[in-house]
């Protein structure tokens, strides 16, 4: 039986064994840093939670093929980027600030009680928000994995299935237009 | 903006450089400040993206998926043997292909005398140089390995999106023996081409055919064997007025292709499914006698082969077989003796998700068949859109008894084209599907 404790190779060989339940383990796991990274780069929470259920169901029909060479959450990335990626080739971005706003907790239409303290904060997130949505998905994507996600450039590479030395130009070129975007919107704020 | 590389600021940000260029970075940032200003902007850069807000998932997330994964998990269980699941069954399945690639056998048997007229069906091997039909096939290139696999399953995951799995669809799988089949075989080729004559009387013995196949599986019926791929793979003797002998060097790894889908499919128990699905789609509205589909009475399973007992007109047998890719080109191209030149395989597609397609596109003129005896399954799918197009009428008070009587008569041409033509007799066929070691 695995419990909320098992790591993710033992939950993994429960579900091929049989376990069905222990999948539970391994979505509760992830859902959440999947998801915020989706939001991110889709800039749709409910289409990033489309994203993330496909993903799921996906790497639950082809968990088999998982050897292991990477972390289970890079496996899962990779077929959530995937099918992002094919989604957005279908579909345009939708911008739902608000709806970002209120699954990160914060209410968009909440801000009597801290009026200015809260619109600012607010209006830094929305300013920093949009400007990432202005960059190609390209740079936007290594730009959440790495600033949002914490990944390094190897696991990036491995996510986005592009060389390392990609990663590490994208990122820098993404840098460089999010500095001249912020510069623009909130520049007296922070950026010189 | 200095000349030096901005990409190596950004890498030192994230300490992604080598000693040789962190040291060459760190020699930059100590003599320019130009160099510092810009980390310091690409340092906010960074802050500025941490800030956004965190956002988790929606509540009842992981249980809207697990409910996902449960559904997917039946269906997994009655299609896709292999893999997460059951890789014991895939075990199996590749077991199946290796016997199949020394020497297969798909034999399909004749029942004992029934009310239902069974008729032997023989699959034969189909050759473009047999003179008695012209069958233009689409042949698909042996397919090995991971592509092989993924194809397989692809098919079995169309087949699962179209046919719902059903625990009584898996418990067909179950269903008890079948009675005594006799062993009429012939050695699968791909493509083969099923051969169905219902205008013969039901013969008193099986075909004698020339089977590569072991006489231990073969159920005593005589045979002469022979492991040679370019020697005559099957023979049907001249009690069957199609028999024909043909030759085809070079098929074995067509065959083994063919062997793998078709015991994976029958493995993963598809057979029952579609059997449900038969049922489920009889649009004789209870009658099965007014099915489009031919009915799937019983299945076994044993180490040995596979076989089941399906009753249908032949045009019904033939869709399920080639559904089954037990048959390539699927059609009763002799029906009643006679040729046709007009079928291609492009108008029998397997995949399921194109059947009605396929119906519209084949019936009746591609069916070999009198014209008394076609499904006439055009003039049902023309009876539907009759209704459906009809205008409203202009008096808005008439409308709805105009269209309970649109209605009554759209449905009542659908059932009369649904029925089975009274030339269509429906047989009882037996296949069995071998495994030689």
């Amino acid at each position: 039986m695995c419990t909320d404790e098992c790591t993710d190779e033992r939950a993994i060989e429960a579900v091929l064994a049989g376990d069905t339940g222990a999948f539970a383990t391994l979505v509760r796991r992830h859902q959440d840093r999947l998801f915020n990274t989706l939001a991110h780069l889709l800039c749709d929470p409910h289409e990033a939670e489309e994203v993330a259920q496909d993903a799921m169901l996906q790497a639950y029909s082809k968990l088999s093929s998982f050897r292991g060479g990477s972390s289970y959450y890079t496996w899962l990335y990779r077929i959530a980027f995937n099918l992002a990626m094919s989604r957005k080739r279908r579909r345009r971005p939708r911008v739902s600030l608000e709806e970002m706003q209120a699954r990160a907790g914060l209410d968009p239409e909440g801000n009597v009680g801290t009026p200015d303290q809260g619109l600012l904060q607010d209006e830094r997130s929305q300013k920093v928000h949009e400007a990432l949505q202005r960059l190609d998905e390209d740079f936007r994507a290594v730009m959440i994995l790495r600033e949002l996600d914490g990944c390094d450039y190897a696991t990036i590479a491995e996510m986005l299935d592009i060389p390392l030395g990609t990663v590490r130009s994208r990122l820098s070129r993404a840098r460089d237009m999010m500095r001249d975007l912020l510069r623009e919107s909130i520049g007296e704020l922070d950026l010189s | 903006m200095s000349a030096f590389p901005e990409e190596l600021l950004s890498a030192y940000l994230d300490d992604e450089l080598s000693d040789d260029e962190r040291a060459r970075v760190e020699k930059y940032l100590e003599e320019s400040a130009d160099g510092r200003r810009v980390l310091m902007e690409l340092s906010e850069v960074r802050e500025a993206i941490q800030g956004l807000p965190q956002l988790s998932m929606a509540p009842g997330f992981a249980e809207a998926v697990m409910q996902q994964v449960g559904a997917t998990e039946q269906r997994v269980e009655s299609t896709t043997v292999r893999g997460t699941v059951r890789p014991s069954r895939w075990v199996a399945s590749l077991a199946a292909i290796a016997a199949l690639l020394l020497l297969g056998v798909f034999a399909i048997d004749i029942l004992p005398p029934s009310p239902i007229p069974d008729r032997n069906v023989a699959l034969v091997p189909h050759d473009s140089r047999a003179d008695d039909v012209e069958v233009r096939t689409e042949k698909q290139a042996p397919l090995t390995g991971e592509k092989a696999l993924y194809e397989e399953e692809e098919q079995a995951s169309k087949a699962s999106d179209l046919f719902p799995k059903t625990r009584a669809a898996r418990e067909n799988r179950d269903l008890g023996p079948t009675g005594a089949g006799r062993a009429g075989t012939a050695a699968p080729t791909a493509p083969a081409d099923l051969v169905i004559d219902p205008a013969a009387n039901p013969p008193s013995v099986a075909p004698s055919i020339s089977s590569p196949i072991s006489p231990m599986h073969r159920g005593g019926v005589s045979s002469s064997a022979t492991a040679s791929p370019s020697a005559p793979l099957a023979t049907l003797d001249a009690s069957f007025t199609q028999a024909r002998e043909i030759t085809t060097p070079g098929v074995l790894n067509e065959l083994v292709y063919r062997a793998d889908a078709t015991g994976y499919d029958l493995l993963s128990n598809s057979v029952g499914q579609w059997k449900a699905e038969a049922d489920d789609r009889s649009t004789g509205y209870g009658d099965p006698r007014n099915s489009r589909e031919a009915q799937i009475e019983s299945m076994e399973i044993d180490d040995e082969k596979i076989s089941f007992v399906a009753v249908g007109t032949p045009q019904e047998l033939t869709r399920l077989l080639r559904q089954h890719r037990l048959s390539e080109t699927g059609l009763p191209t002799n029906l009643r003796g006679r040729t046709t030149s007009n079928t291609t395989a492009s108008n029998l597609t397997p995949d399921p998700r194109q059947r009605t397609a396929v119906r519209s596109a084949v019936a009746p003129k591609t069916f070999a068949v009198p014209p008394e005896a076609s499904p006439n399954l055009a003039e049902a799918e023309a009876a539907s859109a009759d209704f459906t197009d009809e205008p409203l009428p202009s008096d808005p008070s008439r409308i709805g008894r105009d269209a309970e009587v649109l209605s009554e008569a759209a449905v009542a041409k659908e059932r009369t084209a649904l029925e089975p033509p009274p030339t269509a007799e429906r047989i009882r066929i037996r296949v069995s599907i071998h495994r030689t070691p």
